[in-house]
Order: C-alpha cells, then structure tokens, then sequence
C-alpha cells in the first residue's frame, strides 16, 4: 500500500513523527502576520477616510500632510515596539510612550484645524470630519501599539466602522477598490486569527488515499463543465437569470417607482441622464425649452453643411395669383431631411461637437452587444452625389401594424420576422435612451424583431418610416429620456458563402421584387462600375473556395475597400465633381459616407440590392464597466451601406476604422476561420513566426532558469533591508528555487544537511561560509529573538556576501552552461549511488 | 502615573456595568454575531443611505455564508474514530491516542480541532493546548497519533468526542461526533510499596491441601532476598553465607494472611478534591500492594465489602471500579467501624474524621488496626495527638504525597515488625 506522511512544516522539523510542533518560532511568526495584517487594515480605512475628507478638501496640501505625518508615526511606532518585541511586551516597561504618541495622533487634526484657521487665516476641515479623522488615527494607534488581541480587535473594529462610514458617504469610485481591499485583508485576517488560536496544537498525519485524486479531480471538473455548458445551450436566458433581480434598484422587469441611487432608479426620481434604465418626468419644464439636435444638425455637425448646388433655371409662364383659404393651420414636418449630399462644407473641428439644450454631451445610451450599428436612417436612390429615399418604398413586411404580444408581463410589439436562414434563432437583447436626439425614428440594429416601451401597449403607438425603420407616429419626436428595449437577431452567414447552399444565390432571389428596383440603379455606366468592382475584389476573390457565392463577392470588396480606401473626414471631393463615386475610386480617399456610398454602388453594379444608411456606431471604447453601459456621442454619427438578402437588410462595414457587424459563428466556423487566420499570418510573416516560435522554445526549455532569475531579481531589493531579513529572504530564496528546480529533500535528511547539501555547489561558498549560513538559519528558526540578533550583528559581513552570492547565482544562472538547478540534481543523483 | 491611569481605564472599560443584560446579548459575543450586527448595518446604510453600502452588504453576506457552509460542507464528508494504545493506564501515564479519519471529500479539510476531555485531547508536551489538524488529505484515510498523559482517573471518554472546525474565518463551528472503539479506563495512581507488614496466616484458604501460593508452611517453593519483615526462622543460613546477604526460604501456603480494608467513603464524599483522589490513591495502593504479594483482601467500599483476589480479572475490576467512583456529597456518615475477627485491617479516611471512628473500635482490636489517613486538620487541632499514633500515617497531600506514604508505610512496616518481635521474644 503506498502511503505517504503529509506533516505540517513545523513538524518535518521535529525528529519524531507525532511530536507538537514546537510553539517558539512560528507562533510568533503568525502573530507578528496577524498583528501586521490589522495594521494593514488600518492603513487602507485611513486611505479610505482620506479619499472621503478631500471630496470636502479645505487644502490637499495640508490634508496629504497631515495624513503622511499621521501614518510615518504609527509605522515607526509600529517598527519601533516591533523590534523590542521582547522587552515592550509587557506593558509596565513601554512607559508613557503609547500614550503620547496616540495623544499626538489623535490631536492631530484638531491642531492642523487650529492652525489653519487661526494662524493662516482659513476656515479648516468641516466638525464631523475631524471627528472621522481622529477617530481614523485611534485605529491605526491602536494598531501600532497593540499587544493584546483585544487591542487588536479594537482597532480592527474601528476599522471596519471607518470603512463603512466610508463608502456610505463617499461617490468616488476609488473607494469601492479601497473597500474590496479592506474586504480582502479582512478575511484574511479572519483566517489568520483562527489558524493563530489552533497551530499550537497541530500533531503529525499518515494518510492512505482512498481514490486517485487527479482523476477525481478531472471528472469533477468535466462533469461541471458540461452541466454549465449544458445549462448554458438549452436556455441562454439562464446566463442573465438575474438581471433585475433587486427589486429596488430600478430598472429591468421588477422596477420599483421609488427605486433610487440603485442600479437604476425609478420613474419617481427627477430623470437622471446617466443611467440608460432611468425614467422620468420627461414633460418636465425642464426640457421644454431645449434645443434638442435633430438627424440633420447632427450629420451637419460631423460631416459639414451640404453645399448648395447650382440652380438650374426653366423658363415658366406667370399665371394669375389666385390664393385659397384655408382653415388647416401649418403644420411643422415630422420628418426628417430625405437628402444626403455626398457633397459638403469642411467643417471646423477645433471644437468638439455639443449637443445645444443639454449638459450631456450623449446622444443615448445603450445596454447590449458592442460593437453595434443602430440604424436610424436609408437612402435608395443616388444620382451621383446626393442621396434620396422614396416616400412609397415598402417591403411587404412593412405594411403590416406591429403585433402585440406579451413577454415576462411587459407589452411588447412584434414589427418584423426574419428568414430563419440568415437570422440566428436565439435573440438578443438590446435597451436604449434616447437622451439628445429630436427624430420620432427608433434607432435599431438590422434584424429588429420587437420592440418594448414600458407601459405603452397600444400597436399604433409604432410604425414604420417609408425607408423601413420603426418609428413613432404619433409624435413630433420620441420624447427626451425614454427608454426603448429591443429585441433583434444575429445574422448567421455561413449559408451564403456555401456555394451548394440554395440560399446562396443573391441576385437571383432579389430580381422578381419590383420595389427593389430604386436599389439596382447605378448613376452612370453600370458596366465600367461592374469591371471596376471586379478589379477591386479580384485580389481578395483568389483566396476563396473555387466556386464564388454572391455573398463571398460583396465580402471581398468590402475588403477591398477597408484594406486600399483610407478613411480621412477632412478629405472632400471637390465641388465640380460630379460623380463621387468616380473620384473615390481614383483618390482612394475620404470620408466614411464616400466610402460607404462608393461600397453601395459598386454592389448594385453586382446586380445585388444595395442602400446607403446613416446612424450611430456604438463603439466598444466607450463601455462604462461601473454602470454597464455604452455612451453614443455625436462624433459616433456613422454612414455605411446595406445589402439586401432574402428579405433583411444586412449591414456590411467598408471603412476599416469601425469594426464589421456582428454575425452568428458556430465553434467549428470560428475554429476554421482562426486556423485560417493562423495559415495566413504564417505564410506573410514567415520571419516573425519562426523568431516568435525560436524564443518561445528557448523560453519553454530555460523555464526553470528564467523563473529562477527572475525570483532572484526580486530578491535584490532584499539587500537594502537588515542582515535578518536578509537571510531569511536568502532561505526563502532557495526554497523557491528548490522547488522550481524540483529538488526535493530526502526523508531522512535533516535541515542542516539539507542545506549544506544545496550549498555546496555553488563554488564560491567556502566550507566556513556554508557551515555559517546554516549556523544563521538554524538560529533564525529556534533560537530566542535577542540572542540571534546579537549573533547576527556580529556576522552580518560575511553573512551579507553570502546571500548576496546566493542571490546573484540565481541570475548569471541564466547565462550559464550549466546552472545550478542542474548540479543539484547531478549531486543529489551522486548521493543516491554513494 | 500612566500606568495607574491604564490600569484604572481598563478596569471600567472591562466593568459589567450591566450584567442583567448578558444573558440577551452573549450572541454579540461570538463573531458570528459581529458578522450579523455588520451585515444589518451595512443593509440599513444601503436602503437609506448609499447604495454603495449594499456592496459591502453583499460581501459581509458572502464572508457569513462561506464561513458557515465551509465547516458544514467540511464536516460532512468526514468520520472518524478514537482510540488508544491501552485499555487501562494508570493517573499520570503517557498513552498513545489514535485518531483515524475517513474524509470523502476531494477538497482537503483544514484547521480542525478536536474536542474532548483535557485529559485525552491533549498533547503531553502541550496540556491545555486542544489537539488540532492542520489539513486532513482529501479523499483518503488519516490517522492522527500522539501522546496524552491523563492525570485524572476516570472511564474515558467522560464526554462526547467531537471533530470542530471553524475554517477559514472562524465565525462558526461545526461538529462532527467521533465514535470510540474502547473506553479507556484511568485507574488511580499506584504507589509501589516496598514492605510487607508482619502477620502469621490464620485462614485456611485450601482446605486439606496445601495452596500453590507463597506461604510459610509446607514445602519449599524457592528462596528469595530477605524483606523486612520475614520471620528469622525462615531463613536460608546456607545461601545466606554464600551470597553474604540474606536469603529466606519460600514455602506453600495452607493459609493467607487476611486484610481487611475499610474505605471512609463519607469522609472521602465530604473532603476537597485532591484529598479524596489521594483517598482513593491509597486504598488503591494497598490493594494492589497486598494483592501482589498474594493476601488475601477485602475492601469495605460504598457500603459493602469486596473480597478481592490475586488474579488479573479481579484486580482489573477493582480497580475499574475504582476509576469510576463518583462521590456523592448526600452520603450518609457511619460511624461505627464493624469489629475486626481475624487478621489485620487498615482505614482509610481523613484525619478529621478518624479521632471519632476510633472511638467505635474495641480496645482488644486496636492493636491489629492501623490508619491510613489524610490530613486534612489545621496545625492548631487537638487531634494531632491521634494522628502521631503509631498506628497511624498521615500524608499531607501538598507536599509530596507518594514520598510520604512510602516512607511512612515502611516506617509503619517496621513498627509492626518490632512489636511482633517483642511479643516473640
């Protein structure tokens, strides 16, 4: 039966097997760790204090000062009573110095109030802070001068009081990282103090392993994985089971109106424009006022104001004036501009661009996937160099009226459906607020499904806008702050680049539909267009599969543009041009509406529906970790292009600054497209993998060296500390080389051979220095505090090259033929035949 | 100065200023509590103050639950048993201690302490300290050796035997009961006499054969060293010249010479603790010590008397009997010693209460009657007189007791001795 003894690292020590470990070193060792962990503690709750007293900062100066001054004196305290251990344990002999020194702490902030408000004039820290202040350095006496675990416990609990107080009263979000901090050394501590009140008692184990333990460990881990990856594939909702789980904090499905400071708050609250999931009184006065920027102010902002073109004059008769009375009043357009000019004004960006009305620069905020492409607006025709879009253009779909439908008791409105080929059948969910943004148009990724207001359930509350995008109806513009929650699919591609799918086929599937026709036209030549597009996919086409689909077409001149069209804004055709399309091709350059209208017609050459659309990029850059949210801004004003494939509008991405819309991959389509990507790199970069790959082989083979010297070169800076610290760090050093190396020490061997035998490879260690290091260490572990303190002072010389040798040996290791690790083992293997 | 200051500021900061209310409060008391106390705070704080606090809610919540679910979890998967080297040792001797845990979990278990009587459940080298476990391996059978030394008699375990452990934070202790393979039973401490008091056999213990046993009549078994004690005619003068040292001849036995032992169980409920151990001690003592050299003995204890015999299951039982007894302070007194027909006899009481039972003793048995006594009078009592009788040994139970009684019972010995002599001659 194969057994093994498993002793506590006191044991090993001890000659007998089921002896007590003895309690003089490393009771004390676990003391001196716990009592600098309460210490710690009260370091990170005076950080936190700190960060609470100078959101209210009379003077940062003075604040830092104090505060430095305040912590230096109980870290000497500390050190100080630390190294007289032995003769300051017992009260009696410490005298009155605890006393003035917490008479100084604690006074401290009284007195720096004093002085500044009665000798230089100012007015000081607020009462109650100087109050948290004193009692911040209370914690951190006590902490300095503890001796007793009731001391400790006070300090600790002061602690944990100023921690509380702290992050109730302070925004900043510095403190949450001062509290998860304090959360983690806590525990610690916890478990410190309970491993402190039982090591004394720890005996020896033999033990017989009932079962393999690695296999046990590996079953357990497959079955969790699989019942997680299980759980995860039959019910994807399962992953987001608790979103809106407190019902207090607002929000998602068990929002409570008075919610508030929450995750999100309630309608009750005055709207807040930070939080996407906020409502609000959005008929406020506040907002009436407000000069909210509408689709057109925005494209004029980022792109510059369309040039007018010159007027072109037709002779005409004048006819009697005769006006007819009307009782309609005027009434303002709901709709926005149905032109795009591809021709325009520079604009002048030495400004940022600000929404006017608002102090948030958002135009909303979104909760979902990112990268996202919200569409807000399409164009069809194009005559060279403006886009329009038709008034009576409707898919079939969208002549019909959103279906009211229920989900998880909220109404929710079904717009569309998608071809469950292209379309992923699991949904996603996205949520938005619209915050500056005046359009009654909804913004929305492609594949739209349903579409939820909170409390609106009434199907004509929505519509659609003759270009196919949701709108609503009823209003001038969707009201300021509301929140609309979306529901849309992910395209899955795989099918159109197969070519023996049937799906495959674009251009045929989209001929019959006479609607379709405003996407086919092309200005000019169709055919030089056609040619042109060719020569620009054909380099990106030779890397396909044999036969091309339509699809792996459209691809490989999107590639073609994002890798040969450079995206400058500033860059403008000029203003005789004619054809932007013409001159993009030439110059290769300009900005990203150019770039997607240049994308747009060279499909349509292709014979494939094509349209130009306007809208918000939600960028991954701009995710807010803490709220969960990404703000979309002005300058996220985007233009792209759209392909129509069997009856969605799919997006595609030509300019290589934004990143390409999502789409659905299966594990094994990702795990082609990665091996593909690996092939690719490999064959371009034939130098840089071989270099790549020679040093990561060299670093696989010296491994064990390259640890080792990097151990080493962390223990430098144990040399500006004392000769104790010294050889300890020197022990601990070797232990860590010991087990990086894999040397293991012998059952039978006591320390003192042990270390000698590791000792004794390395050459420039003479006898006299082993036999004293081992002295040292031996000393360090057993012997009493003040003695060994003494022996050291007396041999800190040859004590500090020693472990200097030992330290340095860990780094011109590396450069050696044969380190260390390896004459170990050479030696250990020669011991074993003797 | 400062230090009358501190001392004063930790008197009144540790004064029960309220001591009415402990018993509602003691809950406050263990860090579960302060967790609880934290938790409720932290929730408060979040609902009325910041939302911020519920953070610190969450985590308190979190450390709660990983502090109690661990030892639970812990405590589940494991079982073990407890056991010893010996079934029997007597006060004050090391004994090896063998705890054998089955532990099904594939995680190791760590810092656990087990819990029972001082006297096993804890090392020699450390009393007090509980015996702890540093880790239990995972999914394997452990045992946990070392050395206790219980220096109070007693059929052990007195309690229950448990397994705790309160890991990684120690805010909650979960338990887990040990099963016992063998009671271990502590019997009193034993000290080896060394004299045999002089008494010709008087009790026909075979009757018409002669014993197997030692004695002074029939035929010659063997010879043996002198002892104070023996009877000059038994010895051998031949061997005596040849190893220039005496030498007594060992014959059968017909007869045994008959103790009788009378165990003051009232005295020994109403004396303090140690006195009544060091009570128990001595009847124990003598027992054993006339037991080995094959007397016959009856013991008068907890009202009726037990005849004793020189074989291994009859001193076990004895002496388990011994380990067991439990004072009970409602015992009613006697104080009327039943006079004595033959051979020698011993009480065993305290001093106090051995001038009245004397008294109850016929003058004819006061020559074959000694006392065995334990002090327990002050310097200042009139019945010190007693007590420096000849037939009596008092050990004072502060200093020394077993030197005391060894040397007085030699002494003792040889005062019986000289008297037999005496009468001899």
């Amino acid at each position: 039966m194969n057994k093994f003894i498993a002793v506590s690292p006191r044991v090993v020590r001890s000659s007998s097997r089921s002896r007590l470990k003895r309690p003089a070193s490393g009771q004390v060792a676990s003391t001196i760790y716990n009592k600098g962990n309460t210490f710690l503690l009260a370091i990170v709750a005076s950080i936190g204090i700190l960060l609470l007293r100078l959101q209210g900062c009379f003077s940062t100066v003075w604040l830092w000062t104090e505060f430095l001054i305040c912590i230096s004196i109980a870290i000497t305290t500390r050190a100080y009573f630390s190294i007289h251990r032995e003769s300051t344990l017992i009260a009696s002999n410490r005298g009155g110095i605890p006393w003035a020194i917490g008479s100084i702490l604690i006074g401290a902030p009284w007195g720096i109030r004093l002085i500044h408000r009665y000798c230089l004039g100012g007015v000081g820290e607020a009462t109650e802070l100087i109050w948290l202040a004193m009692l911040q350095n209370a914690a951190l006496w006590q902490a300095a001068v503890a001796t007793t675990s009731k001391q400790e416990w006070t300090s600790f609990l002061l602690s944990s009081f100023l921690m509380l107080f702290g992050v109730s009263t302070s925004d900043r979000s510095g403190m949450i990282w001062i509290v998860v901090l304090f959360g983690l050394l806590a525990a610690w501590s916890l478990m410190a103090r309970y491993w402190q009140s039982i090591e004394r008692g720890f005996v020896a184990v033999e033990s017989v392993p009932l079962v393999r333990m690695r296999i046990v460990l590996v079953a357990i881990l497959c079955a969790v994985t699989t019942a997680m990856g299980a759980v995860a594939m039959l019910n994807k909702s399962t992953i987001t089971l608790l979103d809106g789980f407190m019902p207090t904090s607002g929000g998602k499905k068990d929002a409570d109106p008075s919610a508030r400071n929450g995750i999100g708050d309630g309608d009750m609250l005055v709207a807040a424009q930070d939080e996407a999931y906020t409502f609000g009184p959005v008929d406020s006065n506040l907002f009436l006022d407000s000069q909210v920027p509408s689709m057109y102010d925005l494209a004029s902002d980022m792109y510059g104001e369309p040039k007018s073109r010159s007027k072109k004059f037709m002779r005409a008769i004048a006819l009697n004036s005769e006006t007819k009375e009307t009782t309609e009043e005027g009434s303002e357009s709901k709709k926005t501009g149905r032109e795009f000019s591809a021709i325009r004004h520079p604009v002048d960006r030495s400004n940022p661009i600000k929404p006017r009305g608002s102090q948030s620069r958002a135009i909303l905020y979104l909760i979902g996937e990112t990268p996202q492409h919200l569409r807000l607006e399409s164009y069809d025709s194009f005559d060279g160099t403006e886009w329009t879009h038709s008034d009576d253009l409707k898919s079939p779909q969208q002549r019909a009226l959103p279906r009211l439908r229920t989900l998880s008791n909220k109404p929710w409105m079904e717009l569309q459906q998608h071809n469950a080929s292209i379309a992923h059948p699991v949904r996603e969910r996205l949520t938005i607020k619209l915050i500056n943004i005046q359009s009654p148009r909804i913004p929305s990724p492609s594949l739209l499904t349903d579409i939820h207001i909170d409390r609106i359930d009434q199907p004509d509350f929505f519509g659609w806008t003759s270009d196919g995008q949701p709108m609503m109806p009823n209003c001038d513009s969707i009201p300021q702050l509301t929140v609309v929650h979306q529901i849309y699919q992910v395209p899955q591609l795989h099918c159109l680049r197969d070519a023996s799918d049937p799906l495959n086929d674009i251009v045929a599937s989209s001929q019959p539909s006479d609607w379709l026709a405003p996407y086919l036209t092309v200005p000019g030549n169709r055919q030089s267009l056609r040619s042109e597009a060719e020569r620009l996919m054909q380099p990106h086409l030779n890397k396909s599969p044999k036969r091309v689909t339509d699809w792996v077409r459209i691809e490989a001149l999107v590639t073609a543009l994002r890798q040969d069209f450079e995206v400058d804004i500033s860059y403008l055709p000029p203003d005789s041009c004619d054809d932007v399309v013409q001159h993009m091709i030439e110059t290769r350059r300009g900005p990203d509406y150019l770039v997607a209208t240049t994308a747009s017609v060279l499909i349509r050459s292709l014979g494939i529906p094509s349209r130009l659309v306007t809208g918000f990029y939600a960028s991954r850059s701009r995710f807010d970790i803490r709220s969960g949210q990404t703000e979309v801004l002005p300058e996220d004003l985007h233009t792209w292009a759209e392909v129509y494939v069997h009856g969605a509008w799919l997006p595609i991405e030509p300019c290589s600054q934004f990143a390409k819309p999502r789409e659905f991959r299966s594990w094994r389509q990702f795990a082609i497209q990665g091996w593909w990507l690996l092939c690719d790199t490999a064959i371009h970069n034939p130098l840089s993998i071989a270099t790549t790959l020679f040093f990561l082989g060299m670093a696989v083979y010296m491994r064990r060296r390259i640890v080792d010297a990097a151990c080493s070169s962390v223990f430098l800076s144990a040399h500006f500390l004392s000769i104790r610290s010294r050889v300890r760090w020197s022990l601990v050093l070797l232990r860590w080389r010991m087990w990086v190396w894999g040397v293991q020490r012998p059952r039978r061997a006591t320390v003192r051979q042990w270390l000698e035998s590791q000792l004794v490879c390395d050459p420039r260690l003479r006898p006299s220095d082993r036999q004293l290091f081992v002295d040292a260490a031996q000393r360090l572990a057993y012997a009493p505090t003040l003695a060994t303190t003494e022996w050291l002072t007396a041999n800190s010389v040859p004590l500090c090259n020693i472990s200097w040798a030992i330290t340095q040996r860990g780094i011109l290791d590396l450069f050696r033929r044969k380190s260390t690790g390896h004459q170990w083992s050479d030696f250990q293997s020669q011991s074993r035949k003797k | 100065m400062h230090q009358t200051l501190f001392t004063y500021f930790g008197q009144a900061m540790h004064y029960d200023f309220c001591p009415w209310a402990n018993a509602y409060v003691y809950w406050l008391k263990r860090p579960i509590g302060w967790v609880a106390v934290a938790f409720l705070a932290s929730l408060l704080l979040g609902v009325f103050v910041s939302s911020q606090a519920f953070l610190v809610s969450v985590a308190i919540f979190a450390l709660g639950v990983v502090g109690c679910l661990w030892p639970w979890i812990a405590m589940v998967g494991i079982r073990g048993q407890l056991s010893w080297s010996h079934l029997r040792c007597e006060e004050g001797e090391c004994i090896h201690t063998t705890l054998a845990l089955v532990h099904r979990w594939p995680w190791q278990g760590w810092g656990m302490i087990v819990e029972a009587d001082d006297a096993i459940a804890s090392h020699v080298d450390a009393e007090g300290q509980p015996i702890c476990l540093s880790r239990v391996p995972a999914i394997s059978k452990s045992e946990f050796e070392w050395v206790c030394r219980p220096r109070i008699r007693g059929r052990y375990p007195m309690r229950d035997v448990r397994l705790s452990t309160a890991f990684p934070f120690g805010i909650w202790t979960s338990y887990r009961k040990l099963q016992v393979a063998t009671p271990l039973f502590v019997w009193p401490k034993m000290i080896k006499l060394v004299d045999v008091p002089h008494q010709a056999g008087s009790t026909n213990a075979g009757i018409g054969t002669t014993s197997e046993q030692i004695g002074d009549e029939g035929d010659w078994m063997g010879v043996r060293p002198y002892r104070p004690g023996d009877s000059l005619r038994q010895v051998h003068w031949a061997q005596t010249s040849r190893r220039d040292s005496l030498v007594v001849f060992e014959r059968q036995s017909r007869s045994r010479q008959l103790v009788s032992i009378w165990f003051d169980t009232y005295a020994a409920a109403n004396a303090v603790h140690e006195q009544r151990e060091w009570m128990i001690r001595i009847l124990a003592s003598l027992t054993n010590h006339f037991l080995s050299h094959s007397w016959q003995v009856r013991a008068h204890f907890e009202d009726s008397w037990t005849p004793l015999y020189a074989n291994r299951s009859s001193k076990q039982l004895w002496l388990d009997k011994l380990a067991c007894w439990q004072h009970n302070p409602s015992q009613s007194a006697t104080d009327r010693i039943p006079s004595i027909r033959e051979g020698v006899s011993y009480c065993v009481s305290t001093a106090s209460r051995a001038v009245r039972l004397n008294r109850s003793i016929s003058p004819n048995d006061n020559a074959k009657f000694f006392w065995l006594l334990v002090d327990d009078i002050g310097p200042d009592e009139s019945s010190h007189a007693f007590c420096r009788s000849a037939s009596a040994i008092v050990i004072d139970v502060e200093n020394d007791p077993s030197n005391q009684l060894r040397s007085q019972w030699q002494q003792l010995c040889q005062r019986t001795s000289r008297v037999k002599v005496e009468c001899g001659s």
